[in-house]
This record gives C-alpha cells, sequence and structure tokens, in this order.
C-alpha cells in the first residue's frame, strides 16, 4: 500500500473515531431514540400514577419501562459512535464530523427552546386550569432527571437519529 | 456542488478509504463524503488533498464537471 512513506509526508490529526465501531440500522436507531425518550416518559408517568393510587404494581412497571429506556439507550450508543461524536472536543473530530454536529447543536439549542417554552406555558395555564402540575419531591425529581438526561444524550441522539454512514467498501 | 477526482487519484495509487484518510487525518467516512460531491472540503483539507497526491488543487477539484483523465489522455496522445 505504501502508507508509511505517504503517512510521513502529511501531517495526521488522528481522529478519536478510527476503530471499527457497530453498526446499526438507521431505523433501528430511530427507534432506539423513541424507546428511549418514550420509555422516560411513560416510566414518569406509570410512577406518579403509582404514588396516586398507592400502587406497587404500577411502581414496578415503572421501574421496568425505566430499565427498557435505558437498554434503549445502551444499544442507540454503546459502540455506535454516536456518543464520542456529540460530546467529543472539537479537536477529536474531523471538520465535516465537527460541522454535522454543530449543525445539530443549532436543532439542540431549538428543541429545548420550545420544550422550556412549552413547559412554562404549561404551567401558566395550568395554574389557572387547575391542571396537574408537579408539586411532590419524585415529581420535582423525575423533571430534574428528565431535564438532565435530556441535555447529556440531545447531540447523540439527533446524531443516531440522522447519520447515514456510507459502506465499507474498499 | 465541487467536482473531484479523489476517487480515481485513490483507486490509481491502490489505497484503501481508511488509507487515505489515515494519511489525511480525517474520519474515513468524510473521505466517502468527499469522493461522492455530498462533502465540500476546506480550503486545508482540499491543499492537503492535493499535496498528498501530488497534484494542484485545480487539478483534483473543480466547479465543473471533471473530464475523465483517459479521455484527457487519448487527446493529448492525439496532439
Amino acid at each position: 500500500m505504501g502508507t508509511t512513506s505517504m503517512s510521513t509526508t502529511v501531517d495526521v490529526g488522528v481522529p478519536s473515531l478510527r476503530k471499527p465501531l457497530r453498526r446499526v440500522d438507521r431505523s433501528v436507531r430511530r427507534a432506539l431514540v423513541l424507546a428511549m425518550y418514550g420509555g422516560y416518559a411513560v416510566a414518569a408517568i406509570l410512577w406518579h400514577i403509582s404514588r396516586t393510587h398507592h400502587s406497587t404494581t404500577l411502581a414496578v412497571a415503572s421501574f421496568t419501562v425505566l430499565a427498557a429506556a435505558l437498554a434503549a439507550a445502551l444499544a442507540a450508543f454503546y459502540r455506535t459512535g454516536y456518543w464520542t461524536w456529540g460530546l467529543a472536543f472539537d479537536s477529536c473530530l474531523d471538520e465535516r464530523q465537527t460541522a454535522v454536529r454543530n449543525v445539530l447543536y443549532g436543532y439542540c439549542y431549538a428543541i429545548v427552546f420550545f420544550v422550556f417554552l412549552l413547559a412554562i406555558l404549561y404551567g401558566e395555564i395550568a395554574t389557572d386550569a387547575h391542571w396537574w402540575l408537579p408539586n411532590r419531591r419524585s415529581d420535582l425529581e423525575w423533571m430534574f432527571w428528565g431535564v438532565w438526561a435530556l441535555g447529556l444524550t440531545l447531540p447523540n441522539a439527533l446524531l443516531a437519529w440522522v447519520d447515514r454512514p456510507l459502506p465499507d467498501d474498499e | 456542488m465541487i467536482h473531484n477526482r479523489i476517487a480515481v487519484m485513490r483507486a490509481e495509487r491502490r489505497l484503501s478509504r481508511k488509507d487515505l484518510a489515515a494519511a489525511i487525518g480525517v474520519n474515513y467516512q468524510t473521505i466517502g463524503y468527499l469522493e461522492r460531491g455530498e462533502y465540500n472540503p476546506s480550503l486545508e483539507l482540499a491543499l492537503k488533498l492535493s499535496e498528498f497526491f501530488g497534484v494542484s488543487v485545480h487539478f483534483l477539484f473543480s466547479l465543473r464537471p471533471l473530464e475523465p483523465l483517459s479521455e484527457q489522455l487519448a487527446r493529448s496522445e492525439k496532439e
């Protein structure tokens, strides 16, 4: 191949994503991302109902769904490169990877902005309409960890959602 | 769209995308995107690629569709 002599002539800024990664079909990745976020929301609702109705069964179901959501996150991100890509320093990525990620950061900003906007609007309406509002400690904990998990996983989830890897030919 | 000869030059040197990517310092998927014209390189990356192949940037990249090298060679032989 003669790559040794070639690599000595060109400065090689080695990207961090060079080892072979696990390939997951895009439709499967999208299903896993939906399962991750949807699972968390369902688990939170089940937990709330279980506390209201004092139901151990629903509490167990809530944690089961939460475990499934975590498993979906693990399946979506484990050795697929999206976790590293979403959170790595720019110096660890090449220019295309950085450009793709920066575009997705813009989408993340918009998504987080609208989530907060909807939450504030709901809070305003719910106060007047006497709808449900998070007032228990456990409700606030679910919200806190939900926002924390959203902030941590959103760039990686968007990458997993949109990435279209080319075949490993040649 | 920016047209390029990266795939031809790489095939001529019998390099895989991974070999070229390692030499240039990018992810191998980026080479694939460049070859398909789905990603336009920065000036720095274009210069690195042309330096690697030992040709001018103009030879490797063009705003117009590039003439196949075989046709170029045949024409120069006639001339």
